[in-house]
């Protein structure tokens, strides 16, 4: 048994050895195609975990007019909270902002009269809802338009970049792994050409299919598992690269742990099953039928 | 000891009615019925096209007959499903006409491969492979590569991987295509020497003189159909004039890779081995060993 896989390896690594170039081409793009739809498969799944994340710290923030009358507020609060889409409205009276400032920064505050507004903090249900009730709420003559400060434009702008970064990586990725693909198939396609000799004398002796395919099958899942090792060790060298710049440049993402061997798993099983889809294609039916006279 | 077997049991090969179409116009064989027995040596003559090949070919397996029945010790191959063939190709050697030996390769090598390619471990390649080269009086160039042997001493490697299953029944086709008489009467010699030891043979030729010599039976071919059959001990003279037995090219006979072409990836043959090809001079007499 152990003697008959010895011989099933050899005969794989014989024709992956003499492929050198066809082999480096197969398993570097295969690396690369695996780097580019699980890496930012990855990056997607963060940002969106991230975007997530984002409606329930979402709020809309509204400074009221000087000299609004409590009861103005009051009124304008209770409005609010009618108004489709809010979840929550939490009136902030200045005076008590100011006295929790002061405890907090006592030089800063010192000797000088509270220049804070009254103001409000929105909780919506719906972040669709945030455009309607800030257009409404600036309309108030207790507010005015430039008052009312929510993040539209970032949560826009999230959204986009998310979309940017699935579509390029499926594309990218896609074309990737077609062309890996390609080159697999077609590397496996020439050791069938190269190793005729061999398979020739197999069917004169009476191998067996297995062991005239194994061996091919063989080099294309090892093409892939390579390609699959690769790109995990790519992805670990950006990952590193990304948290250290969001660490220094955004102040965030420090606490994220490097999945190690979900990972590894990960891509190196995608690459082999991809490499052995791959051979299994090129093989089929070519094999089989052998010539032998 | 080869006659007795014959007695018991039924006959080696059996083919009954046998006819085979290549397409509905081009025959291989067009009825052929003929029996052989366990420990038989068999010449198959005839002209080129004559369907020589075609009856080899039923045997292993490579083609099928269109109508009758081919069958081995008792065994209907017709019936025979795919994966079974190279169990059935494990109970025959195969010595093929261009020797099929791996350039890359060295003698002990070449037969090494096959069995390890038929699942025997290194440790029954080590014990096998030196017995199987002194078989074929080929030991002394077990070290050689194929383009540093003559012809002769090729085609005694091809005959050696024959060896590796120890097949009771051993087919070759033109043996002695491309050798010189000594070269030639060394391999029917060898072969002559297996079949003394109850292995049945069988050999498809176009070699007058050496059918002639060696007489034993010979099933004569002709347009797909069997014009002659004379026994062992008997004179056999063709049917056919000498002339066209052998004035044709040799047709070449490289492996066909479905029907695709593949031509531009073959290697040349290296200059050695053609130039050996071509008759290197021989020193040894023409001794058949027996
Ligand atoms: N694979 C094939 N496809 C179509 N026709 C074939 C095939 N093989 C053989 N034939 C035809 O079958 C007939 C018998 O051929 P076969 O090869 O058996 O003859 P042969 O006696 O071995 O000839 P040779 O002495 O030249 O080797 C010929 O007419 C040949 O053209
Ligand atoms: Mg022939």
């Amino acid at each position: 048994m152990l003697d008959r896989i010895e011989f099933l390896l050899s005969e794989a690594f014989v024709s992956l050895g003499r492929n050198k170039w066809m082999t480096f081409a197969a398993v570097t793009t295969c690396a690369m195609a695996l780097l580019l739809l699980g890496g930012l498969g990855f990056a997607y799944m963060k940002i969106d975990q991230f975007a997530q994340s984002l409606p329930s710290k979402f709020e809309i923030s509204v400074f009221f007019r000087d000299k609004v009358p409590a009861d103005d507020a009051k009124r304008v609060v209770a409005e609010t909270l009618k108004m489709q889409g809010v979840d929550s409205v939490r009136f902030l009276p200045k005076d008590v902002q100011w006295e929790v400032l002061k405890k907090e920064q006592p030089e800063l505050t010192q000797g000088i009269p509270n220049p804070l507004p009254d103001s409000m903090r929105i909780r919506l249900k719906d972040l669709a809802a945030a455009p309607n009730v800030a257009k409404e709420l600036a309309k108030k003559p207790e507010i005015g338009g430039e008052n009312v400060k929510y993040l539209a434009k970032e949560q826009e702008l999230l959204t986009t970049a998310l979309g940017a970064v699935r579509l390029l990586g499926l594309a990218l990725g896609g074309l990737m792994l077609i062309t890996s693909g390609v080159l697999i198939y077609n590397a496996i396609r020439l050791t069938v050409v190269a190793r005729r000799r061999e398979h020739r004398i197999m069917h004169l002796v009476g191998a067996n299919q297995a062991t005239i395919a194994l061996p091919l099958l063989l080099e294309g899942f090892v093409q892939g598992l390579l390609g699959g090792l690769i790109a995990f060790f790519a992805f670990w060298g950006s990952f590193a690269v990304v948290r250290a710049l969001m660490i220094s440049t955004l102040q965030v993402g420090g606490t994220e742990v490097f999945p190690i061997t979900s990972s590894l798993f990960g891509f190196v099983a995608a690459g082999g099953v991809y490499g052995l889809i791959c051979s299994l294609l090129a093989v089929r039916g070519k094999t089989l039928k052998g010539a032998i006279g | 000891m080869s006659m007795a077997k014959a007695e018991n049991g039924p006959p080696h090969l059996a083919f009954d009615r046998v006819e085979v179409y290549y397409s509905a116009l081009v025959a291989g064989l067009k009825g052929v019925s003929l029996s052989i027995e366990r420990g038989e040596f068999v010449f198959l003559c005839g002209q080129t096209g004559s369907g020589k090949s075609t009856l080899l070919k039923l045997i292993t397996r490579e083609v099928r007959e269109t109508k009758g029945q081919v069958s081995l010790l008792g065994r209907d191959l017709g019936q025979l499903p795919d994966r079974e063939i190279p169990y059935l190709r494990r109970q025959m050697g195969i010595v093929p006409q261009d020797y099929g030996l791996l350039p890359n390769k060295k003698v002990w090598e070449n037969v090494a491969y096959a069995m390890r390619a038929v699942n025997r471990s290194k440790r029954e390649v080590r014990a096998k492979v030196p017995q199987i080269l002194e078989q074929v009086n080929i030991m002394h160039r077990a070290d050689a590569f194929p383009y540093e042997l003559s012809g002769g001493e090729q085609q005694r490697v091809a005959i050696a991987r024959a060896l590796i299953n120890d097949p009771p029944l051993l087919i070759a086709d033109e043996p002695t295509g491309n050798l010189d008489p000594t070269h030639s009467a060394e391999i029917m010699a060898l072969l002559s020497r297996l079949n003394e030891q109850g292995t049945t043979i069988i050999v498809a030729t176009h070699d007058i003189p050496i059918v002639q010599r060696l007489q034993q039976r010979v099933v004569e071919l002709e347009f797909g159909t069997i014009v002659g059959d004379t026994a062992a001990g008997e004179t056999w003279s063709p049917n056919i004039s000498s002339a066209e037995y052998t004035t044709f090219e040799e047709k070449e006979t490289d492996y066909q890779f479905d029907g695709e072409e593949f031509e531009i990836y073959l290697e040349e043959p290296s200059p050695e081995a053609a130039a050996e090809e071509t008759g290197e001079p021989t020193h040894e007499e023409e001794t058949p060993r027996a």
